[in-house]
């Protein structure tokens, strides 16, 4: 597989007088259709790192490549085409009045004519579910629809690269997982590369790849498998403990023996309800 | 706090709705000229008439005319007493009290004011609760587009008013929100003398246009991350079109011009 980004010696400071770099000789490579995921704590420099790949920060040391395509002021709208970006949000990132204006937002911009447009935003919406919704007003949205919106506006725009800056932090558990069943089924269809920022442990987990954050720094690269082996040294990394997990950690400080190895919410609720009646 | 300004849109289906918003607003505009051209009794009664129709064919309930009415009453009371008793001599004095008088003029032209007030309302009542504000803004921006030729940057306006129109609800909640959490702490809001009150709102805005400056951010940020460069090198997805039923109302206007021109005293 052929490396569609390529970061190599990346650094930035947000002002030339500040002393750590919010970025500090960032290197790393991702290849086509990949799923990588960057976790960190909050002000590691993660949302950093994605916005400079996008060229939306104006870095002086190092190179970034997309798509073979290097990284200028000259060629920052060639791999904007190439790149579709959600951000934290679902609010401050809506530009329509309405949700078909938001999906066509991204089209205007690159000047595609009305007739080509109606099929596109109406294809967009039908592959994120939103159809029906097509003349809603952003008000009349829950956080999760107006996040698939925000899909659709990208679909519309078929890029090689999704990038999700933390996009379903803002979301209930629900419309997490629909989230990230949408963006599993996108990149699958559309061969999408992925790069999520997140501190969700599912949404790592979906993960062919966590490159791990800390200080501005490149600190860890592993499989998601290794990382969550980790256990107690998820919180250092930047990610939420499951519930399940942390349930356990409490239940065991107080010399209850629990079952070994990971349970998700209904197992741990079967087994929790099984030890209540025993007793 | 909402039905307060953009409240007033009532989404029916009548052909008043449809009309496109160019058509609508140009009408709008003439219409005023038009209001004021009028000078006999006929003419307005032909006018009168023009106006009822229009309310009618709109499906809208004459209460919500007499709504958009109330905020006007005391300007339009004040202008009408005040041509009452100002105005110069003319016909038959009925009253007459050092620099007051009511002459017969001076009740003519209150009724004339009165009816003119009466008639620009409705119809301006009729245009907003016909047209939803984002139509309004974008057949402002197709009306104003040859100011391009002025160098005047239409289409950068168009896309702030739009961004302005959709931000709206969004802001009104999180004033809500930020009322609601500052009232738990025991903010009063509308108590005590104009000042108490006035001071009462500072724990209101401040929050409010950290989140405004923090939303522009972001929005700016999103909207360049989707390809937005310029607001002259865009297409339009949001299109106006013509449609036979706004030729109509214009025939039909012109037709009304003629007959109020025909009647009006020269």
């Amino acid at each position: 597989m052929e490396n569609i980004i390529e970061v190599q010696h990346l650094s930035y400071r947000y002002q030339d007088t500040d002393e750590r770099p919010a970025l500090d000789d960032i290197s790393f490579t991702v290849k086509a259709g990949e799923w990588l995921a960057l976790v960190g704590h909050n002000g590691s420099g993660k949302s950093t790192l994605a916005r400079a790949v996008d060229g939306l920060l104006p870095f002086s040391e190092g190179t970034v490549t997309v798509g073979g395509i290097k990284l200028t002021p000259d060629t920052v709208w060639q791999v904007r085409e190439k790149i579709g970006m959600i951000f934290q949000n679902p609010d401050n990132q809506f530009v329509g009045a309405t949700v078909e204006d938001d999906v066509a937002f991204g089209l205007e911009n690159r000047q595609i004519s009305r007739a080509e447009m109606v099929p596109r935003v109406k294809a967009a919406l039908d592959e994120v579910g939103m159809q029906a919704f097509a003349q809603r007003e952003p008000g009349a949205l829950s956080g999760g629809q107006k996040q698939r919106v925000a899909l659709a506006g990208i679909v519309a725009i078929a890029p090689d690269i999704l990038i999700l800056d933390e996009a379903t932090s803002m979301l209930d558990p629900q419309g997490r997982r629909d989230m990230l069943a949408l963006v599993q089924h996108l990149r699958e269809e559309k061969h999408l590369t992925v790069i999520s920022i997140t501190h969700d442990i599912d949404e790592a987990a979906s993960a062919d790849r966590i490159l791990v954050i800390d200080d501005g720094k490149l600190v860890e690269e592993a499989k998601p498998a290794e990382i969550f082996a980790q256990g107690e040294r998820l919180v250092h990394l930047g990610l939420d403990v499951p519930f399940t997990a942390k349930l356990k950690q409490a239940l065991q400080d107080r010399g209850i023996t629990v079952p070994a190895g990971y349970q998700t919410t209904t197992e741990m609720e079967e087994w929790l309800w099984q030890s209540l009646s025993n007793t | 706090m909402s039905n307060f300004i953009f409240g007033r849109y009532l989404p029916l289906n009548s052909i008043v709705h449809r009309l496109d918003p160019r058509s609508k607003l140009l009408l709008s505009f003439c219409y005023l000229i038009v209001v004021f051209l009028a000078n006999s009794w006929l003419s307005y009664a032909i006018l009168i008439g023009f106006t009822l129709a229009a309310i009618l064919s709109s499906k809208i309930s004459l209460g919500f005319f007499l709504k958009g009415l109330r905020p006007m009453l005391w300007l339009i009371a004040f202008t009408v007493v005040v041509q009452l008793l100002f105005s110069p001599a003319g016909g038959h004095v009925y009253f007459h009290w050092t620099i007051l008088n009511i002459t017969q003029a001076g009740l003519v032209n209150s009724g004339v004011i009165f009816i003119r007030f009466l008639l620009i309302i409705m119809m301006s009542t009729l245009l907003t609760l016909s047209t939803q504000p984002l139509d309004i803004a974008t057949g402002l921006s197709s009306l104003m587009k040859p100011l391009r030729w002025v160098r005047i940057p239409v289409d950068t306006l168009a896309m702030m008013l739009a961004i302005a129109l959709r931000f709206v609800p969004t802001l009104m909640d999180e004033a809500t929100k930020i009322m609601n959490a500052q009232r738990a702490r025991g903010v009063d809001f509308g108590e005590g003398g104009l000042i108490k009150q006035a001071k009462s709102f500072i724990p209101l805005m401040v929050p409010l246009f950290m989140s405004a400056f923090n939303r522009a951010e972001d929005l700016s940020t999103a909207m360049e991350a989707r390809g937005y460069r310029d607001s002259e090198h865009r297409s339009q997805y949001r299109i106006l079109t013509w449609q036979r039923r706004d030729t109509m109302t214009w025939i039909v206007f012109l037709m009304v011009l003629a007959a109020m021109l025909a009647t009006r005293r020269w």
